[in-house]
């Protein structure tokens, strides 16, 4: 423990919630919290499914469920290139071919992007490829519509160039699996139904995809990505963390990657609250888009804050080397 | 129930929305070329007399990180740009028939389209360093302007001695001028072969036929525009933009 009342180190942290899982795991889960993941993806899908062979289902309503589900889909994504959820390394490989459907996207480009990438800020010495500094129109709407058509292409670019050179025996092998079954499987409900699945399956994939690129802009513009505590955005509001499992408490899960997202909301206020510019913390994620991109309010500077008990942290480039060495295990 | 027409509409404002955007986005990226330009000034050709360090006026040290490939074939490795840093040296440029002293600077620009560059290392201890998590940190160093050589040199003049602000071995305002037109070029394309999609889906009876033709083809445009756009940004960006990689390859024996 450090002098920071509570406060517990990285090692402490894993032993507690290696305990924790041992009580709260099921037959086929590692952990009781992520039946939520998987009732997201298996109501998404069905939803799908749905609106293809049902036309009742075509209606608003069901669209914008779909287009809702999609965003969450591509959080279980998230939180599944993070740490799989099964026990079984079989189902978590084929559990990634169906989120890839979900969301028209290879979930495995996730580790190269995110996990080794977007939470270091860092490639290789170039900034993330998903920067929020990517586009920059004066209207603040303007970026949060265009940072996808950016982001997109330069992080399947970064991810090619990452799966060229990776030490992961069966990377490439996967990566393939999943684009085969996301664009197949698209493919094929097209040769069914174009004009069906282009409008209730095509838009909500995207919708998904292309929000949680989103999410980068949201969550890290205005921020201090050279801060060890002021380099994100949360969204602490209760009910939105139960829906987005978690996702909104970005500074701790940037810290502590290997940390399950059930847990993160207490270890926020143990560890972040203290730490952060209390601006960056924010109740809801509604207000806050309304009033950045549609009224157009700016950013202050965050202020780095003094806190007794030293650095909690590893360094960046052992953070990025533990993510690097998890990638050739995962 | 949402009707295929309302669904449509939406669906081909979305993409119009976008493409709009994109074009501003390239429409940016060749006012910046433009303005970047302006701000250059006059830029003299001239012939390298002279270098007082080493056998270039100067030169782009790059950083690199380099990491193994390992998709099979030889061995190889796959360098990207970490950073760099330009350096023009003191030496002696003759322009227009008059021999000028270039001053040395650190904080000059220096534009290479010839980028090539010696290594240190050998590549047997090069490829064990790529084959780590950390990867191998290796310099890049490319020369401009060697004794001979045509540059394009753009700065002050301070009596007879020029401080540089730019040195290149291509002229400026060509390069500028072609990311420009490439620029505009790409945004006439991509609204006008938008504009002829659009026109296909709306050919009737809407959603059959040569409208369903349109609407295949309106998904392909969309998700081939934005990787285009992207490209065309980077190959156009000023030359310190872009970024200096490249693949070495094991030497025969």
């Amino acid at each position: 423990m450090s002098s920071l009342g509570g406060t517990m180190d990285g090692a402490s942290l894993e032993r507690r919630e290696t305990k924790s899982r041992r009580t709260e795991d099921t037959w086929l889960l590692h952990h009781r919290a992520d039946r939520r993941q998987v009732a997201i993806v298996t109501s998404y899908v069905a939803l799908l499914f749905a609106m293809i062979f049902v036309p009742a289902c075509r209606n608003v309503g069901c669209l914008a469920l779909a287009c809702w589900l999609s965003f969450l889909n591509s959080v279980v994504i998230h939180n599944q290139m993070h740490k799989g959820i099964f026990k079984s390394r079989a189902l978590n490989r084929a559990f990634r071919c169906v989120l890839s459907f979900g969301s028209l996207y290879p979930a495995s480009a996730n580790i190269a992007s995110h996990n080794i990438v977007h939470h270091h800020f860092d490639d290789d010495g170039q900034p993330d490829w998903a920067a929020p500094t990517i586009s920059a129109f004066r209207f603040p709407l303007f970026n949060l519509i265009h940072f996808p058509n950016v982001a997109g292409p330069r992080t399947f670019a970064g991810v090619s160039r990452w799966a060229r050179t990776t030490r992961q025996r069966d990377f490439r092998a996967q990566y393939y699996a999943e684009q085969i079954v996301a664009f197949g499987l698209t493919g094929a409900l097209m040769l069914y139904d174009f004009w069906g699945t282009v409008f209730f399956v095509l838009v909500p994939q995207l919708w998904g995809a292309r929000g949680i690129l989103r999410i980068n802009l949201i969550q890290h513009e205005g921020c201090d990505t050279t801060s060890e505590w002021n380099h994100s955005r949360n969204f602490v509001g209760r009910a939105f963390n139960w829906v987005m499992c978690n996702n909104g408490f970005h500074t701790i899960h940037h810290n502590r990657a290997g940390l399950h997202w059930s847990v993160l909301a207490e270890q926020h206020e143990r560890e972040v609250v203290p730490r952060i510019d209390p601006a960056l913390d924010e109740r809801s994620m509604v207000v806050y888009l309304l009033r950045r991109f549609v009224l157009g309010r700016t950013h202050g500077k965050p202020v780095d804050r003094e806190v007794a008990g030293g650095s909690l942290l590893a360094s960046r480039a052992d953070r990025r080397a533990e993510a690097e060495a998890d990638a050739l295990t995962e | 129930m949402l009707s295929n027409e309302l669904m449509g509409a939406f669906c081909l404002g979305v993409v119009w929305l976008n493409t709009l955007l994109i074009a501003a986005h390239v429409w940016q990226a060749q006012r910046a070329l433009a303005e970047d330009a302006r701000k250059l000034g006059p830029v003299v050709f001239a012939s390298v007399v002279a270098s007082a360090e080493g056998a270039s006026l100067a030169e782009l040290r790059v950083a690199q990180v380099g990491r193994a490939i390992t998709t099979g074939g030889p061995d190889r490795i796959l360098f990207t740009e970490a950073s760099r840093a330009a350096r023009v040296h003191a030496g002696a440029v003759e322009a227009s028939g008059a021999r000028v002293s270039v001053t040395p600077a650190d904080a000059a620009r220096v534009w290479s389209f010839e980028a090539a560059g010696a290594r240190a290392d050998t590549f047997d201890a090069a490829f064990e360093s790529a084959s780590t998590n950390r990867g191998l940190r290796a310099d890049l160093v490319v020369p401009v302007g060697a004794p001979g050589a045509k540059v394009w040199l753009a700065g002050e003049r301070e009596g007879d001695a020029l401080r540089v602000r730019l040195v290149s071995d291509r002229d400026p305002a060509s390069v500028v001028r072609a990311g420009r037109v490439r620029a505009l070029a790409f945004i006439a394309a991509s609204l006008a072969v938008l504009g002829g999609v659009t026109a296909l889906a709306l050919v009737r009876p809407w959603f059959s036929g040569l409208s369903t033709l349109g609407g295949v083809l309106a998904v392909a445009y969309f998700l081939a525009v934005q990787p285009l756009a992207v490209a065309l940004r980077e190959a156009i960006a000023p030359p310190e933009d872009r970024r200096i990689g490249g693949v070495w390859q094991r030497p025969a024996p």
